[in-house]
């Protein structure tokens, strides 16, 4: 047991169980309260939950997590997130071994409240508390420069670009996905609207990352898990991340092709998508080079580039998916989001 | 006409709380008037306090909290404001209070909003109580409390600071204090997340004080003399820990066997001589043989163990087990996660671990690298690669010990916890003096000896009924569904199977059972079942290890479930009475019961041997 988490059950004012789950390059040590009756216990969310993390990378994904925690804090009476309890880095034979604690949410994925009747009877309570939560966030963060100073989205886009390229020369597999779309993001940075600023983003805001206590009615039924990617980005970052990943599997896919025609096909998504960038005070052309620097930050990220880890598996997987991907914007000529597609 | 809504139990408590509290609140409010303004004034006095706890996951920010709190310690020259502060009330503190204390703030914009003074070791409080107390771990108290938003943001904070930055020693409780009257105090103490954990009521007569106290632990009022101290623990959130004891530091710098004279021998040199001149064994190759070894045992057969052995000896054990051992069982033998289960263990790193019948050695090679371990195997091939393994790691924190428990003359009362990690189920196999039961216990009875105070045993085995043996999994017998026949019929069908799993047939006698029937035999031993989870994946790989509790069974199922119907069902089957009945693979731990300690503790403090030391001498 980590000395951490030892304190932690050492302190606690009662019994504790203990859960222990994998992670990638660590694990996760959920405590939770022994007392009280059955449906108690049901519904009593975890006391707190501990990750540990083992080697560099492990340990630099927390450390990640760790700080944006305490970036957090000040927003932590306003917004449901979890707050840092404790944080501690060591080494166990010559192994870097990292631990941290945040306080346990209520809730459980959104994905298990799947938005059903997705696209056609009206956007699911889901994706509009997932937006409401954006909004506020947004709003919040950015009054306390919680992803430091604001720069430009072509800034930002620059320095995607320039880490596509470095990571396409460390891995040569993986270069013709990152070089197919720096030359994209960069021909739109070039275009877009003077002005656009970065507000700061969650980094990995999909559905598992969001535990809503069931039905979310609004954004405080929500609360919002891992940030170790938090960061600055546009406004547009996270909420396309939820919408690319939020799947009502079957129904989408019968409706739909892939998941990329979401963004494209006309539909109240992507109307709401619109308005959205609309209300970001994005023009047409900041839109889409905030639609395709979503595209290759995720693109890296689910490559495993970034501070996820990803197995052999996971990465071919995604190298295949992308490569699919990118065959079809290619074949349309890499169209503008939320306008209609160019037949 | 409609029918009235019942407002329900809860609130009908709440209702009664409320009143309770108000009522008592004015009734003391008058009485302290009375006391303080009135003729007795100075004569009779008495005094409610509050002890308030929180453990830090509890405690709550309010929104209000401004950005830009800075807390650290209050220095010297702001100390004694502090304490002029006092002094122009007429009350100050005494010498002993100044130099018992230490005093930690919090400022916002230059301001210094709140602070707490904290105990520096065990002494009394200052008088300006109105009671007294011995402290016997490090605390903090809060010294004033008031109902501004920026004083109640900057509390938590403080108690963080405190946390983080500790004594010296180590401050492990926060124990705020409020006087009954001052509900202001009381009332923010609650919105942070506190609770009331003890109210002390202190009365003076002329020059007499009288205390009575009442905890949420000890349940009833205590009376205490005047010059009574009041212990700490009868308070502190610490004291209704899970039952971990504090480790036992007697139990020696090495490991340890009994001599049949009494005396102890140390295992650290290259032969174990006692002083009464006889000996016990002597090391080989990185191994203390400690009597003869056992028959070979093992999934590949002897010649290609030894092959095997030659092999990691040449170049490397890992080179070993990917050339020469079969695909599924070198996974098994080389997995980093077989000792996962170490991250629920509340272990300290000083902590010595046996691993009994440690197999190829995966659990301790991985322990080792956190704990000092112990290897006890019988297998002489098993003990050298456990051995090879450690050298070629540099374990230097993993010893190999050849034998086997009831066998080898292992001092009682040495181990801070024991590994019996799939065993339990195998012992009758080997020994047939005694039905498999009275085996098992007796096996246990062992384990249980060789604890230190406060040790645990982490037992992994199979559910007897669990849903992997209704499936059709192979039992132990290397049999289908023999676990689930009634005894006698399992020994009928396994004495006359030919896929009967060892070379020699002795029956059924790889018993496991329920859940229940584990709690039996854990009594009859006197063994106290501190913890249970569940292994989905199975004991073998104990990355994933769920408690029998509803809560966290949902927590651990809470991802996945493509369907509705497959959640649905998820749902319904995730609870512990459901776990509990058919859950494939558990892991307990155990504790030794008071009683049974004691007479460990009964049979070290003689130098007694133990049975087996006996039977050696």
């Amino acid at each position: 047991m980590h000395e951490l988490i030892l304190e932690m059950v050492q302190m606690a004012p009662a019994p504790v169980a203990l859960s222990r789950l994998p992670l990638d390059d660590g694990a996760l040590v959920v405590g939770f309260a022994v007392g009280g009756d059955r449906r108690q216990r049901a519904q009593a969310p975890p006391l707190w939950v501990g990750k540990t993390g083992y080697g560099s990378r492990g340990c630099r994904r927390l450390r990640a997590e760790a700080q944006a925690l305490g970036q957090l804090e000040g927003l932590a009476g306003t917004l449901p997130v979890p707050r840092l309890l404790g944080w501690r880095e060591s080494e166990v034979r010559g192994e870097a071994v990292a631990c941290l604690v945040q306080s346990g949410m209520a809730g459980t994925p959104m994905e298990g409240a799947g938005p059903r009747g997705w696209g056609s009877r009206g956007l699911p309570a889901a994706l509009l508390a997932a937006g409401d939560w954006l909004r506020r966030f947004q709003r919040l963060a950015d009054a306390q420069r919680l992803a430091g100073p604001r720069r430009g989205l072509t800034e930002l886009a620059a320095e995607a670009c320039a880490r596509a390229e470095n990571e396409a020369e460390g891995h040569a597999e993986l270069a013709p996905l990152l070089t197919a779309l720096s030359p994209v993001v960069a021909h739109a940075a070039a275009r877009a609207e003077p002005g656009a600023a970065s507000v700061p983003m969650h980094g990995d805001f999909w559905a598992e990352n969001i535990l809503a206590v069931r039905p979310v009615r609004s954004l405080h039924d929500m609360s919002v898990i891992d940030w170790s990617g938090l960061g600055a980005g546009s406004a547009l970052d996270d909420l396309l991340t939820f919408t690319a990943n939020l799947s009502d599997g079957a129904a989408r896919r019968e409706r739909l092709g892939r998941w990329q025609e979401l963004f494209f096909a006309p539909g109240r998504v992507r109307d709401y998508l619109r308005d959205w960038a609309a209300a970001a005070g994005y023009g047409d052309r900041t839109a889409r080079l905030a639609f395709y620097l979503f595209l290759l930050r995720r693109l890296v990220w689910e490559l495993g580039l970034g501070l996820q880890t990803r197995s052999a598996g996971e990465r071919a997987q995604a190298r295949a998916e992308w490569s699919e991907v990118l065959a079809w914007l290619a074949q349309r000529r890499y169209p503008d989001p939320f306008l209609p597609m160019p037949s | 006409m409609r029918a009235r809504k019942d407002p329900g139990p809860g609130w009908l408590a709440g209702w009664r709380e409320k009143r309770r509290q108000g009522v008592g609140t004015l009734g003391y409010r008058l009485l302290r008037r009375v006391l303080d303004r009135g003729p007795l004034a100075g004569r009779v006095d008495v005094r409610i306090h509050q002890v308030i706890a929180v453990a830090p996951w509890r405690l709550r920010l309010p929104p209000r909290l401004a950005r830009g709190l800075r807390v650290r310690e209050v220095e010297a020259e702001e100390e004694a404001a502090l304490r002029g502060l006092r002094a122009a009330l007429g009350m100050e503190y005494g010498e002993r209070f100044r130099q018992a204390h230490r005093c930690v703030g919090a400022w916002l914009e230059q301001r210094l909003v709140a602070f707490v003074w904290m105990r520096r070791g065990p002494a009394h409080l200052p008088a300006s109580f109105g009671c007294a107390w011995q402290l016997t771990a490090p605390m903090a108290w809060l010294y004033d409390l008031y109902s501004d938003p920026e004083v109640l943001g900057a509390i938590p904070h403080l108690y963080a600071y405190l946390r983080q930055h500790p004594p010296g020693e180590g401050l492990q409780e926060y124990v705020g204090q409020t006087d009954y009257d001052n509900w202001r105090s009381r009332r923010a103490h609650r919105s942070l997340g506190y609770e009331v954990r003890a109210t002390l009521w202190s009365g003076q007569w002329g020059q007499r004080w009288v205390h009575v106290s009442r905890s949420q632990q000890a349940g009833r009022w205590r009376w205490h003399g005047g010059k009574a101290l009041i212990p700490l623990p009868l308070f502190a959130v610490g004291s209704e820990r899970q039952g971990w004891r504090p480790w036992a530091s007697e139990r020696g710098p090495e490991v340890r066997l009994q001599c049949a004279c009494g005396r102890q021998v140390g295992l650290g040199g290259e032969r174990f001589v006692c002083t009464c001149g006889r000996e016990w064994g002597r090391r080989e190759a990185g191994v203390a043989r400690v009597g003869a070894a056992m028959p070979y045992w093992g999934e590949i057969p002897q010649a290609e163990m030894q092959r095997v052995l030659a092999r990691a000896r040449a170049a490397d054990w890992r080179t070993a087990v990917r050339e020469l051992v079969p695909e599924g069982l070198a996974e098994y033998v080389g997995d980093p996660q077989r000792a996962a289960f170490h991250e629920l263990l509340p272990l300290p790193a000083e902590a010595r671990i046996l691993d009994v019948g440690a197999g190829w050695g995966g659990i301790a090679a991985a322990l080792a690298r956190h704990y000092e371990v112990v290897a006890l195997e019988g297998v002489a091939e098993r003990a050298q690669w456990i051995a090879l393994r450690g050298e070629q790691e540099g374990l230097e924190r993993l010893r190999v010990v050849q034998g086997d428990v009831h066998q080898t003359p292992l001092a009682l009362g040495q181990f801070d916890a024991i590994i019996a990690n799939g065993i339990l189920e195998w012992v009758a196999l080997m020994d047939h003096s005694a039905a498999p039961t009275a085996v098992q216990l007796s096996f246990l009875q062992r384990l249980r000896d060789l604890l230190a105070p406060g040790g645990m045993i982490y037992l992994a085995i199979e559910n007897r009924f669990g849903w992997a043996e209704f499936g059709g999994a192979l039992d132990h017998s290397g049999l289908r569904y023999t676990s689930l026949l009634p005894r006698m019929v399992a020994r009928w069908v396994c004495a006359r199977s030919r896929r009967y799993r060892a070379h020699f047939n002795v029956g059924y006698r790889t018993y496991t059972y329920s859940f229940g029937g584990y709690q039996d035999l854990f009594r009859q031993v006197g063994l106290e079942l501190r913890g249970c989870w569940i292994s989905p994946l199975g004991y073998n790989r104990p990355e994933k290890l769920v408690p029998l509790h509803t809560g966290a069974i949902r927590f651990s199922q809470r991802r996945g479930g493509r369907t509705r119907l497959r959640r649905v069902a998820r749902w319904a089957l995730g609870r512990e009475g459901v776990w509990r009945r058919i859950g494939s693979d558990y892991v307990f731990l155990l504790q030794a019961e008071a009683g049974g300690e004691r007479a460990a503790e009964t049979r070290v403090a003689a130098g007694a041997p133990g049975e087996q030391g006996s039977e050696h001498a």
